[in-house]
């Protein structure tokens, strides 16, 4: 199978697949911030706010809600529509709080682009102020809240535009494992048999896998200039996934300071399980255990229905098959070159 | 095999004690540096001490792992392959190269304490962290030294080849003992404690799986 070449033609196109897809297809509608900060029980709230991918002037029923902590909410008595971005609600807020401080989620709503939510919109508070209106908390369900129509991508707070890194950084590091995991395979292979076409396998394998944990870092590093705000910041994920790929680096230093064919196999091989046994705890284990702003760690969600829907699935899976297809298409490149160089060196 | 551990160990020790010059080389390293550093800095406190601490401890124990598995010449690896187990020779080797790096430590511990005072509150997480990333440092760098002991220039190469994993093992110390001194309090400590010990059981069980192919060779 691996000597046909339908596998490349279906890696290629499940990527051109991704990539176009994965670039076109639009965010659902958001909001991207609200003003002010901060309101008082009792008193009116005229809320300024900012939509993504919204249309607000051409949507002929827009509702909003403010949402306490107890799934109650309070109807917006004005919508007052500025552009297809911009509105601004006006709310009467309920005398009653439930806390001394809450924050509140801002949720809208219309027929064109279904509902949107903003958590931690407003931060509600008591108030010695007179009560200005009569208004008080109503269950969720008065909220009807239309459904979101299309195929679009979800629209996260903080990510923004770039959930779209989902399809690259993620499914390249997936890759990366699938190709580490075949030149561990072919490592212990060796360590059986001292074959050295299983040596040369592992090798190419392990190093098109460092070339995807490179990527793989290098995509992540800009994900978090947009939502962290630094390329590199001293995150325990970040760090671990940085010493992992440095082992396997050496790994590659170790092959080519070795001039007998047969001892840098060896060497090389129980290395590269040794390098394998330390990548799985530093990048898998050591992050879930401490506190990690990289999500799937200490505590954060990852890839879980809060992350990921099924617009997401439907190009982060075929992106994780077409990556790895296209890394072991790139293996075998190596593996053929790395033969043709030995023999060269023999000769 | 337990008095085949302890022969060997006994064995290296009868071999440091006639040559004395590693042991003798690598504490005349940690004095003197330590001398250099107290004429240079006078005093120095918290993190500057805990920093100075890891640094000095790492270069000797990285010295003492790389003499451990290169002393002999291939003759009498030849000799000892047929003597011993390979398993028991290195939990020997291993041991011996602990029990010498954690005296290192303490000697240290006393120097610094002689030459800049000692600013550890807590004495027993000090010792605790030193303890579990002694075993890490130690079973990495022994099992790379003896990965790279056939090669040419293998000081380099495992130096090299060790500075990546024993990169975690060194942050976690370093936390540690920063916590120790009380420069930062952290009520998660314990947490960071028991996955340096997983770790370096970890790369403990790894080394003795793929130890007995690379002694075959």
């Amino acid at each position: 199978m691996i000597r046909q070449y339908w596998w490349k033609i279906l890696g290629v196109l499940i990527l051109v697949y991704v990539i176009i897809v994965g670039m076109l297809v639009p965010l659902k509608s958001g909001i991207l911030s609200s003003f002010p900060l901060k309101t008082e029980a009792g008193q009116q709230l005229i809320l300024e706010v900012e939509g993504y991918n919204t249309h607000f002037s051409t949507a002929k029923h827009i509702t909003a809600f403010l949402k306490n902590g107890k799934q109650e909410v309070v109807g917006s008595s004005k919508v007052d529509v500025g552009s297809e971005t911009t509105a601004l609600l006006t709310f009467d807020m309920p005398a009653k709080s439930y806390q001394p401080r809450e924050s509140l989620t801002l949720i809208m709503n219309n027929e064109i682009d279904g509902s949107s939510i903003l958590p931690a919109a407003v931060v509600f508070q008591e108030s010695s102020k007179p009560i200005t209106n009569d208004s008080v908390w109503q269950t969720f369900e008065i909220a009807k809240l239309y459904p979101s129509t299309g195929f679009k991508f979800p629209f996260r707070n903080i990510l923004h535009e770039t959930v779209r890194n989902t399809f690259f950084h993620v499914a390249i590091w997936f890759a990366m494992l699938v190709m580490f995991i075949v030149g561990l395979i072919y490592s212990i292979k060796y360590l059986r048999n001292s074959s050295l076409h299983n040596d040369a396998v592992a090798v190419s394998f392990t190093r098109v896998g460092i070339l995807f944990g490179v990527v793989g870092l290098a995509t992540g590093s800009v994900w978090a200039k947009y939502t962290w705000g630094a390329f590199w910041t001293s995150d325990v994920k970040l760090n671990m996934s940085a010493i992992a790929i440095l082992i396997y680096l050496a790994y590659l230093i170790l092959r080519n300071s070795i001039g007998d064919v047969d001892t840098r196999a060896r060497v090389a091989s129980s290395y590269n399980i040794f390098a394998f046994c330390m990548l799985i705890p530093l990048i898998m284990i050591v992050p879930r255990m401490t506190d990690s702003l990289h999500p799937g760690n200490g505590g954060n969600p990852a890839l879980g229905d809060e992350d990921m829907d099924n617009t997401l699935r439907a190009v982060f899976y075929p992106a994780i098959i077409g990556l790895t297809l296209l890394g072991v298409w790139m293996s075998t490149l190596t593996y053929r070159i790395y033969i043709l160089k030995e023999r060269w060196i023999e000769e | 095999m337990l008095t085949e551990i302890l022969c060997v160990c006994a064995k290296e020790m009868k071999v440091d004690m006639r040559n004395l010059s590693t042991v003798g080389s690598v504490l005349l390293f940690l004095i003197g540096s330590t001398l250099i550093s107290q004429k240079c800095f006078v005093t120095i406190h918290g993190v500057g001490w805990v920093a100075l601490f890891w640094i000095l401890y790492l270069f000797s124990i990285i010295n003492m792992a790389l003499q451990a598995f290169q002393s002999g010449r291939s003759s009498s690896r030849l000799a000892q392959y047929t003597y011993h187990d390979g398993v028991a020779y290195a939990i020997g080797k291993w041991l011996y190269q602990f029990g010498l790096n954690m005296c290192l430590a303490l000697v240290l511990l006393g120097v610094m304490t002689v030459f800049f005072g000692n600013p550890i509150d807590d004495l027993g997480l000090f010792g605790l962290g030193v303890l579990l990333a002694t075993i890490g440092l130690c079973t990495i760098l022994s099992f790379v030294s003896f990965l790279t002991a056939s090669v040419e220039n293998s000081h380099m190469l495992s130096t090299v080849l060790a500075m990546p994993i024993t990169l975690p093992f060194l942050l976690l110390g370093v936390k540690v003992s920063v916590v120790s001194l009380g420069l930062i309090s952290d009520t998660s400590i314990g947490s960071d404690l028991v996955l340096m010990l997983a770790i370096a059981l970890f790369s403990v069980g790894i080394s003795l799986v793929l130890l007995p192919t690379l002694w075959k060779a």
